[in-house]
């Protein structure tokens, strides 16, 4: 069996499996890559931190406003 | 103990409980000027949000002394502290140990709105660091660290200590990659367990390639520690765990690119990624340290980095290694002396309680010599340099042969023991196997071998140890013990023999102050107006310690030096001194301080200056029995009776003793095959700390100074010590079982490749389980012999 494609590439059983490994370990390779950039750029030394500061509120900019 | 405080003041800052009179200001209550005085300074600058993230997040700032950071604005010591200098835009790092809440963060992180030279600041909390940012044109580095000072976060700095960040960022990488092969190749592994049916064939092999190529960075960069060290254990002719991984692994890796190649088989990919997926793993968990903590000070850390030396018409701020004899330096009050030199001023009251543990300041006049690690207590003084900071008498210590080499190389571990055992008999085993089937059939014989020594690569092994002492780790951090790393517990299961060190270990650093005699209410008020006055630190401590107030004003005050004070209050006269001073002619039975007070010259009593023993002491030496061998204390014998109450009398008592004399006592000890464990808090432990086979640095607050040791343990946990003892032996039989279940799988998986049978499905899950469940033994194990510890704080 198989299926074509717009009419023109016909593609076999096997050959889908190979593309979907293909694919499949591309993406996960692209992730792993992410993840040791993140790593190796220091996004998980502080663990703590970002989890809090995400909570305060930056008024930075609008007291320079109010004054 | 004598009076009972009807309302607990906190401070509106710090939250600490306003012992003497509170500080009131609007509706807000502060228990000393510095809380009030940091209040004051983020009021003015709209920063009062401080108070809203944590109810109370202040630091308490009452034993806090200031600096003046002057010698941060010395050229070199700016070039080695500053990450990046230009004439506009500098940036530093500083250790800040008193961060601890989210309020720290965002105070800190908001330091530009303070001073707007600051530019940006960034906290990590994990390891109390804050990255200032500033221009150097508005602000200079000392600037910015009095500015931190300021409102209570004082920077602490060590011009050693520029710790490059020992994070395991490259341990977790391998474990990422490990852990993307391991799982992708046990998927592309599944068809060939399930079963293929013929027509897949090229299928099949495309699998097999494919894992092999995911297997390679597996072999080559994840588990190339396990080469490495087996390599250089090879090298040194010693074989620790690492060996027989290796070979494992290295066995495995080349069985299956073999099969693979040869297209006699889908190999053992899947087997050799999971077992250095969960060996990374291993190493990960056993890896976790304190990073906040630091347990490789010397007395660098401790010692001020530059003090003021004359320099022809100026005193002008100078680093203190720099020092030669012959130099003439200022030191201020709170200041450590910072090396052996002799007194140009006329007195000085200088506190040891570092050095000896002796609590009480001593008195040095003119000419006489100052040791190096005394704090001086009182107005600065000048002095003249004796010796270089590194030859002095305390610094003396770190010269000696046992501060040069590595601790941990001094032991071996159980489990390289094992390991060696283990080694050789797979070894034999395999040659034997090898010879047999050499034999019965030379063409199955490089088979048989290469799964015989695969399977016996000990994972489960090499899983159990940093299991077991990891757990153990965590349970200990728990309760207020941090140990330096999980090798220590191993040797804590060993110690036969404890040594106390006494001040800071059995007793606390403050002095308890009773008074002893007949004085109402009224007139302990009146003797406080006195020693109020009075700046002598005896003074300041029964100050402290009296509680009523009185109104009224002292007339013809005066403080007769060596001797007390006097002084007329509503027409009585009033003195507080030394017993011939206010005329007290009866025996002194012990040498324990004591002040007398006499009102219209007649005697009525005594204040009895003692330090307080830490709470449970008793009952841990008790417990400890024969174990506990000696006290070590640098001070002098005044407290000998006391201390003989708590300490049962085969203990040896030891005063007097210099860090040299204790930790010659401690190597004694050893030479009479004793494994020793040292508490101790001070610079004077150092030595003994670091002789002992475990040194153990007795802290109220992590924060501050600790001397080199292998753990640091809280003060208010010195109770449990016993338990923890029992507990490091505990955890240790833990491993042992866990050893024997690792052994028993080993013995089944080798019996099956002995024969010849091993096929990729079985040893694809024997080995996980294997390790799984040695791992959860370990787990459980710790679990259940730890239950009894009640969580602390």
């Amino acid at each position: 069996m198989g299926f074509t494609w717009f009419g023109k590439i016909k593609i076999e059983d096997m050959e889908i499996i190979i593309l979907l490994i293909a694919i499949s370990l591309t993406i996960a390779l692209l992730f792993l890559g992410a993840f040791v950039w993140n790593m190796k750029s220091g996004q998980y030394d502080d663990t703590y931190g970002p989890s809090v500061r995400m909570l305060f509120e930056d008024k930075k900019g609008t007291t320079k406003k109010d004054v | 103990m004598d009076s009972i405080v009807v309302e607990q003041v906190e401070c509106y800052h710090c939250g600490q409980p306003c012992e003497e009179e509170a500080i009131i200001q609007g509706n807000k209550s502060f228990c000393c000027q510095g809380c009030k005085m940091v209040f004051e300074i983020l009021d003015d600058n709209n920063l009062c949000e401080y108070y809203t993230f944590t109810d109370k997040p202040g630091v308490s700032l009452r034993h806090v002394h200031e600096e003046s950071y002057a010698f941060l604005d010395e050229q070199a010591v700016k070039k080695k502290l500053l990450l990046f200098d230009s004439i506009n835009y500098s940036s530093v790092q500083f250790y800040v140990p008193s961060i601890h809440c989210i309020s720290c963060i965002w105070l800190l992180e908001n330091l530009q709105r303070l001073n707007p030279g600051v530019i940006k600041s960034e906290v990590n909390f994990g390891r109390k660091q804050v990255t200032v940012h500033f221009n150097p044109a508005i602000i200079t580095l000392g600037g910015v660290a009095r500015l931190m000072a300021a409102v209570g976060y004082a920077p602490s700095i060590s011009l050693e200590e520029r710790t490059k960040p020992v994070t395991n960022r490259g341990l977790i990488v391998k474990l990422a990659i490990a852990g993307f092969c391991f799982g992708n190749i046990m998927l592309l592994s599944f068809p060939e367990y399930l079963g293929l049916d013929g027509s897949d064939q090229s299928l099949k092999l495309l699998f097999s390639y494919l894992n092999l190529v995911l297997a390679v960075p597996v072999a080559i960069y994840s588990g190339q520690d396990y080469f490495v060290n087996a390599w250089n254990s090879f090298k040194q002719k010693q074989i620790n765990i690492d060996v027989p991984i290796a070979i494992g692994l290295a066995a495995l890796f080349l069985r299956s690119s073999y099969d693979i190649i040869t297209h006699t088989g889908p190999g053992y990919l899947d087997s050799l990624s999971g077992l250095v997926f969960f060996l990374l793993i291993g190493r990960w968990f056993q890896g976790k340290t304190y990073e906040s903590l630091a347990f490789d000070r010397d007395y660098k850390s401790y010692f001020p980095l530059a003090v003021q030396k004359w320099v022809g018409l100026d005193w002008s701020p100078t680093i203190v290694y720099e020092l030669e004899p012959g130099d003439q330096i200022r030191i201020r009050n709170y200041e450590i002396i910072p090396t052996d030199s002799v007194l140009l001023s006329d007195e000085a009251f200088i506190d040891y309680s570092f050095v000896t543990g002796e609590a009480k300041p001593v008195q040095v006049h003119k000419g006489e010599l100052m040791y190096a690690g005394g704090r001086l207590v009182g107005s600065p003084v000048e002095m003249t340099v004796q010796r270089k900071t590194s030859q002095s008498h305390l610094t003396g210590l770190w010269n000696r042969e046992i501060f040069q080499k590595d601790k941990e190389s001094r032991y071996k571990k159980i489990i390289d023991n094992a390991a060696r055992n283990f080694t050789w008999v797979v070894m034999a085993l395999a040659l034997m196997t090898a010879l047999y089937w050499y034999f019965v059939s030379p063409t199955q014989m490089w088979l048989v071998l290469t799964s015989v020594l695969m399977v016996a690569c000990p994972c489960a092994l090499a899983l159990a140890a940093p299991c077991t002492y990891g757990n153990m780790l965590r349970v200990f951090g728990n309760h207020g013990f941090y140990l330096k790393n999980a090798d220590v517990i191993e040797r804590l299961a060993k110690i036969d023999a404890v040594v106390f060190d006494k001040t800071g270990t059995i007793t606390h650093g403050a002095a308890e102050v009773t008074f002893v005699g007949v004085l109402d209410d009224q007139e302990l008020g009146w003797v406080r107006l006195l020693t109020a006055s009075s700046s002598h630190p005896l003074s300041k401590l029964i100050t402290q310690s009296i509680h009523t107030q009185s109104h009224l004003q002292v007339s013809r005050f005066l403080e007769r030096t060596g001797k007390g004070v006097e002084g007329m209050v509503s027409g009585h006269a009033i003195r507080v001194g030394s017993a011939s001073y206010v005329g007290f002619n009866g025996t002194n039975p012990s040498v324990l301080t004591r002040v007398f007070v006499s009102i219209n010259d007649e005697v009525r009593g005594y204040f009895r200056m003692e330090t307080a023993t830490r709470p449970r002491v008793k009952e841990v030496i008790q417990s400890l029995g024969k174990r506990c061998v000696a006290l070590l204390s640098g001070d002098h014998n005044s407290e000998e009776l006391r201390m003989r109450e708590l300490f049962p009398a085969h203990v040896a008592l030891r005063f007097n003793q210099s860090p040299h004399d204790k930790t010659d006592f401690i190597s004694d000890l050893q030479k009479n095959h004793h494994y020793v464990m040292m508490l101790g808090d001070g610079l004077n432990d150092s030595g003994a700390l670091r002789q002992s086979d475990v040194g153990i640095a007795v802290t109220d607050d992590t924060g501050v100074f600790t001397p080199s040791c292998d753990g640091i343990l809280r003060g208010d946990q010195v109770g449990n010590l016993n338990r923890f003892l029992d507990l490091s032996k505990k955890a240790t039989l833990v491993l042992k079982i866990a050893f024997g279940i690792s052994f028993f799988y080993n013995v089944i998986t080798l019996s099956i490749a002995v024969s010849g049978n091993l096929s990729p499905l079985v040893a694809a899950i024997l080995m996980p389980i294997s390790s799984v469940s040695v791992v959860g033994f370990s787990a459980l194990g710790i679990q259940w012999v730890s239950r009894g510890l009640e969580k602390s704080k």
